[in-house]
């Protein structure tokens, strides 16, 4: 089911101060799509995911999944699954067990008791949480409770899948094994699936594509793979020991051969000649500026200890992505800060 | 990584693979029933009140003083007549007695399970699937049985212990069963429109307790309405409970059975559940959506 968002906007009312979680945001998701929402805390996320679930009203747009409404909320509950970014799996009863609550929630969701059993019982055994499902959640970890609201939101088989911080206090192995059935259910039954996580790699590992959003605004829409190349930089990591070393020289040098720039430089073992440098391509690519590296280093006599491409995670590249754009609104505002104070003077 | 993790699953034989799970889900539709539903909340709510063991013993330790207290002074003089009823003072204290203790949870149970539900965070999933006339019916019906329980084992301890014989016909074993459905129904309604309130300030009221107090004073429950006059009938009169336990006391106390006024009071009864529930309705309504409007679904 494709998920169509029309120039959506949601503010808050605090105190009598405007607060805008999301500021006229479009977009369009089509069916099948795995989608990775990135932001900083307080970006809109939250928002946008509870939106789409139905839990709150936007100020102003719409939003469509199958051609349906948001204010259908009826129609829209029925096709969608969701979990809330939360720790302690609050929104479970603490008093009831794991396989009540299960029962409890599919139930009301619409599902036949005996196809909820036969759900829950494949759900928990592939979670390797079927000894515990007499247990009360109030025994639970926080883990398997972040388990239990997974499966919760996966028993109505749902078209549509909106998952904040699905994988929050998961062990390495739950961790691997909720990605392959999400991987599962996205490519075997088409479901859709919206993933806001602080789990890079797991962001980077399952979705075809990347949504940054910040200040309630989207900011980037991309594959993960060329978010990565746009936002950080690319970089060969160098360890050499040159006999007759000049750093004005070298830089010059690897500018003019081998066609990059030097990042970071410094003097690792200056007794052995043996020097580290962080380099960036410019004009070559990764590969090549290697070459032409270990061919400058050769030939000038020295020698190479270490010699490796650096590419950057999706996180560095997140991050990066945030500092360049902080920056830019700095940039902006100190402009309009210095044309206001003129035009003041003049006055 | 991946691959030794699911070839360790594999060999290990314990666990299922993603696509086994997978497949098994694709061919299964929605299709459960209102009365499924319904079971579910009311299942659900009874569990979790069994699974707070000391308190649902305490209400029944409550419950059994209170019943046993009564017994004991009906035996002290059980020909006793007050206000000029046509039968003992216990006989006629005992009914509103075992009447309002339902009629107390069926006050509080809807408005003060939501309290809880947006309190402890459940809400917002509840909120998912939520119908309020299912919720309020299971909810309530929960409440009801768990009260009706301790309130009968009471009675069987006390007779079993002091003694009591009751006699009564089968016709009005029915009236009184239909009676006993409306009551809770009418009070039911009454906390489904305070529920309203409680989605949108998400607080309970105090009100709730102000108005099962006055359903405990003017209502037939230690006295007979026919002393009252003034505002306390205009209170008596403005609360269901009255025309239930009045027509109660008129069916197991009047020698002939008056049915027209049985059905007048009947009438009266649906008429309250017809106009508080569909104002309830509409405000919930309205609460859900402003809630949903200004981001105050829960307190998370």
């Amino acid at each position: 089911m494709s998920i169509e968002i029309r120039n959506l906007s949601k503010s808050f009312n605090r105190k009598g101060k405007e607060i805008i979680a999301l500021d006229d945001i479009s977009l369009n998701i089509k069916e099948g799509e795995f989608i990775g929402l990135l932001g900083p805390n307080g970006a809109g996320k939250t928002t946008l995911t509870k939106i789409l679930t139905t839990l709150l009203l936007p100020t102003s747009g719409d939003a469509f999944i199958d051609g349906v409404s948001i204010h259908d909320d009826k129609k829209i509950r029925n096709m969608v699954g969701s979990v809330f970014g939360e720790t302690g799996g609050r929104s479970l009863y603490y008093r009831l067990s794991i396989f009540d609550n299960l029962l409890f929630y599919s139930t009301l969701s619409g599902i036949k008791k005996t196809e909820a059993r036969k759900r829950i019982g494949s759900l928990l055994n592939f979670f390797d949480l079927e000894s515990k499902k007499d247990t009360l959640v109030m025994k639970l970890s926080t883990g398997m409770k972040a388990k239990v609201l997974l499966i919760r939101a996966l028993i109505p088989f749902p078209k549509v899948l909106l998952l904040d911080e699905p994988t929050l206090g998961f062990d390495a192995e739950s961790s691997e094994i909720a990605r392959d059935l999400l991987m599962e259910f996205n490519r075997e039954c088409g479901t859709t699936i919206l993933l806001t996580s602080h789990n890079f790699p797991e962001i980077d590992d399952l979705t075809s594509r990347l949504v940054l959003i910040d200040s309630g605004q989207i900011i980037q829409d991309c594959p993960p793979n060329i978010f990565k190349e746009s936002a950080a930089q690319h970089y060969v990591h160098l360890v050499f020991s040159l006999p007759s070393f000049h750093y004005k020289s070298f830089e010059d040098l690897i500018r003019i051969s081998a066609g990059a720039e030097m990042l970071f430089f410094r003097e690792k073992d200056l007794d052995n000649f043996v020097f580290e440098a962080k380099i960036r391509p410019t004009k070559f690519t990764l590969n090549e500026t290697i070459s032409r590296l270990t061919v400058l280093i050769l030939r000038a006599g020295g020698e190479i200890f270490q010699i490796a491409p650096h590419m950057p995670s999706l996180k560095e590249s997140f991050l990066a992505f945030l500092a360049i754009n902080k920056q830019k609104d700095e940039n902006t505002q100190s402009f309009d800060e210095m044309f206001s104070f003129s035009f003041q003077e003049e006055e | 990584m991946k691959c030794s993790l699911s070839l360790f699953r594999r060999r290990n034989n314990i666990h299922l693979q993603a696509s086994e799970v997978v497949s098994s889900f694709i061919h299964i539709k929605k299709e459960s029933t209102v009365l499924s539903r319904v079971n579910a909340i009311f299942l659900t709510r009874v569990k979790m009140a069994f699974n707070y063991k000391s308190s649902l013993l305490m209400t029944l330790f409550l419950n059994l003083v209170t019943i046993m207290m009564y017994f004991f002074f009906s035996r002290i003089n059980p020909e006793m007549q007050v206000f000029g009823i046509n039968a003992s003072y216990f006989e006629f204290a005992i009914i509103g007695l075992c009447l309002q203790m339902v009629v107390g949870t069926s006050l509080g149970t809807v408005s003060a399970n939501i309290y809880n539900e947006i309190i402890s965070g459940t809400w917002s999933s509840v909120l998912l699937h939520f119908n309020f006339i299912e919720y309020s019916i299971g909810t309530t019906l929960a409440g009801v049985m768990i009260s009706s329980i301790s309130i009968f084992t009471a009675i069987g301890l006390a007779y079993l212990t002091i003694g009591f014989y009751l006699t009564i016909t089968f016709q009005e074993v029915m009236i009184l069963i239909l009676l006993f459905i409306l009551i809770v129904l009418a009070h039911m309604s009454i906390s489904m429109l305070f529920a309203a309130f409680t989605i949108f300030y998400q607080k309970t009221s105090n009100l709730i307790s102000i108005l099962y107090q006055l359903s405990k004073t003017f209502c037939g429950v230690v006295f007979p309405i026919t002393l009252l006059s003034g505002f306390p009938l205009f209170v008596s009169k403005s609360l269901p409970l009255t025309y239930g336990l009045e027509t109660i006391h008129q069916l197991l106390f009047s020698p002939t059975l008056n049915l027209e006024y049985i059905y007048v009071n009947i009438l009266i009864l649906i008429g309250f559940i017809v106009l508080l529930g569909s104002i309830a309705y509409g405000l919930v309504f309205l609460s859900l959506r402003n809630s949903r409007k200004n981001g105050k679904v829960d307190w998370y």
